[in-house]
């Protein structure tokens, strides 16, 4: 202790307590009391803490005014067992909420490495997703029913056809793939409905066909029904038997320009089958949509030279009727040959009957001709409902089964039913699941902590 | 009721309420500032102690019973922190509050004249408000130390600290109230009134 303080430094409040408390030993004692005795801040302070205590200890005992014992009255009546109160402390909280943000992390980064799904990545994923699948079925018949892009995929699809010139390539092309015999052998599947709603399609369809039929044959051969009109404008027999030659020429020309429409067509729907399995569900409706062009084009040429024969048939007769002598003569007679010829033509001769069987089976007896008759049974009502809007060719077009369903018409599986898109979606399922818990836990912890604050 | 403690002796649950259970409610009622809770949480203390006595290891049963009191009066002070209360009814043995007449039960003794009694309820209740004031650590150390006359070692026992912090918080709490005492002016006792 120095003058004025000097060199001096007050006692703590808690050696002060301790001095009166009586826990110093006896050296620091007395230096204390040295202290207290020259140092009169230092007394004031012992002095006050001396009055707390002295206050404290002086404080009156209140008397309980019950009694607290226990008896076994007293225990409390519960109907289930007592649950013991587990705390949990804070940090269990945010440990939890950390190990499940680190699991969130890994299961995301797994998912981004791709090795839930093998081979698809999460952009796939989301493309195949129920949504989008859906949207693509919804969004094709659409681009299908445009006239516009259902010409030009029948122009693709005819162009090449046409270039098909030599009996070689047309053999070639009459090769059916096992796929498309598969779908001539397998039931046919009549879609009257859908085709008489697309009426006015197929009849553009069927019109497309026919002018391009026509390129093919050559130009130089005039059409059956321009012979048909200059024989009836002959007056002589002679001019008659004239036109019946050419008829007969031009029924010849016919029969096999059918053939090779026909070889053509099954080329094309060849083509169309083989695209069906490269390219999307978009082709194969093309494909589906050329066979039926393809039969009824076949139909069509048929049923032209069947009426041509009934009207030569009827010319003939009406010269024999004129002038018996002329027919009489075995120069100027029916035309057997051609008769003949056009009847084989028109049961398409073994060499490209291949071609055309794939088409007609469903249609006509096998190895058989097609009569009028059966063309009648087919075009009957009892085949395909008729309606007024719709012409000869739309009901030829309704009448032709379209062997295999299309895949068009059958909805394609859901995306859910593969087995990798399940593990993705179930491991998209756990990740959302462990983000919520996580966020969850952060809160209460958070929430905890603010308690305990309080 | 008989209870038996993790050594294996017996003794009697109820001659140890009747033993600690007035040391027990002036803790609580000291600590609560209100005797209905401080009854309810003495009531529920021996319960407790009751229930846990087994977990007792025998060395110090007051500064364990005290123990438990202490929690249950933090647990109470929380609760009424989170939910405050309003009290209605006065303190038992407290004439000066408003509305309630003196019984014959609380005559004060001849002992002391009536002005005497009344400079010591004053004083009392303003040393219990000055130490409503403290922390409650800084409340329960005085309360174990000075008024229930508890050791350090007890105080740290009941308190669940070590023997530094009691020391610190009896410090603490007795500079604290020393400073509020000294605002009382003439209230205090002429013994007690610091010449500055």
């Amino acid at each position: 202790m120095g003058i004025f303080g000097l060199g001096h430094k007050h006692l703590s409040a808690g050696t002060l307590n301790e001095y009166l408390d009586d826990r110093l030993p006896a050296g620091a004692r007395g230096r204390v009391q040295q202290v207290v005795a020259g140092c009169p801040d230092c007394g004031l302070e012992l002095e006050a803490l001396r009055q707390a205590r002295l206050l404290l200890r002086q404080l009156p005992k209140i008397t309980p005014r019950r009694s607290f014992l226990i008896s076994p009255s007293n225990e409390p009546v519960t109907a289930f067992p007592a649950i013991p109160r587990v705390r949990v402390p804070q940090w269990a909280y945010a440990g939890t909420a950390s190990l499940a943000a680190l699991v969130l992390t890994l299961m995301v980064v797994v998912d981004a490495t791709g090795l839930v799904a093998p081979g698809r990545t999460i952009e796939q994923a989301s493309d195949e997703s129920p949504a989008s699948s859906r949207l693509q079925q919804e969004s094709s018949p659409v681009m299908m029913d445009s006239p516009a892009i259902e010409s030009a995929a029948l122009t693709e699809s005819v162009e090449p056809a046409s270039t098909v010139s030599t009996a070689a390539e047309i053999s070639e092309a009459t090769r059916l793939p096992d796929e498309s015999r598969q779908m001539a052998d397998s039931p046919p599947l009549t879609q009257s409905v859908e085709v008489e709603e697309s009426g006015p399609t197929a009849a553009e369809i069927l019109a497309v066909t026919r002018s391009s039929d026509e390129s093919i044959r050559a130009g130089d051969s005039p059409a059956p029904t321009e012979s048909v009109e200059s024989a009836e404008a002959v007056s002589t027999a002679a001019e008659i038997s004239e036109a019946a030659r050419s008829r007969d020429k031009s029924l010849a020309t016919t029969a096999s320009s059918t053939a090779m429409a026909a070889a053509q067509a099954e080329s094309v729907r060849a083509r169309s089958i083989e695209a069906t399995h490269k390219e999307a569900a978009v082709d194969k409706e093309v494909a589906v949509e050329l066979t039926v062009e393809a039969a009824s084009l076949t139909r069509a040429e048929r049923s032209e030279s069947d009426s041509m024969a009934a009207t030569e048939s009827e010319a003939a007769e009406a010269s024999m009727e004129a002038q018996p002598d002329t027919i009489a003569s075995p120069t100027v007679g029916p035309p057997d040959g051609a008769l003949e010829q056009q009847a084989k033509a028109a049961a398409a001769p073994e060499g490209l009957s291949s071609a055309t069987d794939g088409i007609d089976a469903p249609l006509e007896p096998p190895g058989g001709a097609q009569t009028a008759a059966e063309a009648a049974e087919l075009d009957s009502p009892g085949h395909v409902p008729e309606t007024p809007e719709a012409g000869p060719e739309s009901k030829h077009a309704a009448a032709v089964d379209l062997g295999p369903p299309s895949q068009e018409a059958v909805p394609p599986p859901a995306d859910a039913a593969n087995p990798s898109s399940r593990a993705l979606l179930l491991w998209r399922g756990l990740e959302g699941a462990t983000a919520v818990l996580a966020l969850a836990l952060t809160a209460v912890w958070i929430w905890k902590r603010r308690e305990a604050r309080r | 009721m008989l209870v038996q403690d993790r050594r294996g002796e017996s003794s009697c649950f109820n001659c140890v309420i009747e033993h600690h259970q007035t040391r027990a409610f002036n803790l609580a009622s000291r600590m609560l500032g209100d005797w209905a809770l401080a009854e309810d949480a003495v009531q529920d203390a021996f319960l407790s102690g009751y229930r846990s006595f087994h977990q007792f290891r025998g060395d110090n049963l007051a500064a364990w019973l005290m123990r438990i009191v202490a929690n249950r009066c933090r647990d109470m002070l929380r609760s009424r922190r989170r939910n405050p209360t309003v009290r209605v009814d006065p303190n038992p043995g407290d004439p000066d509050e408003a509305g309630t007449a003196p019984s014959a039960l609380d005559l004060p003794s001849t002992l002391e004249s009536p002005e005497d009694h009344v400079e010591r309820s004053e004083l009392n209740r303003a040393i219990q408000t000055a130490l409503n004031t403290l922390s409650q650590d800084q409340r329960l150390a005085l309360l174990l130390v000075d008024v229930q006359g508890f050791s350090y070692e007890d105080a740290g026992l009941s308190m669940n600290c070590s023997l530094g912090t009691v020391k610190s918080r009896v410090s603490r709490g007795r500079k604290a109230l020393a400073n509020r005492l000294r605002n009382l002016g003439e209230l205090l006792p002429a013994q007690f009134r610091q010449e500055t």
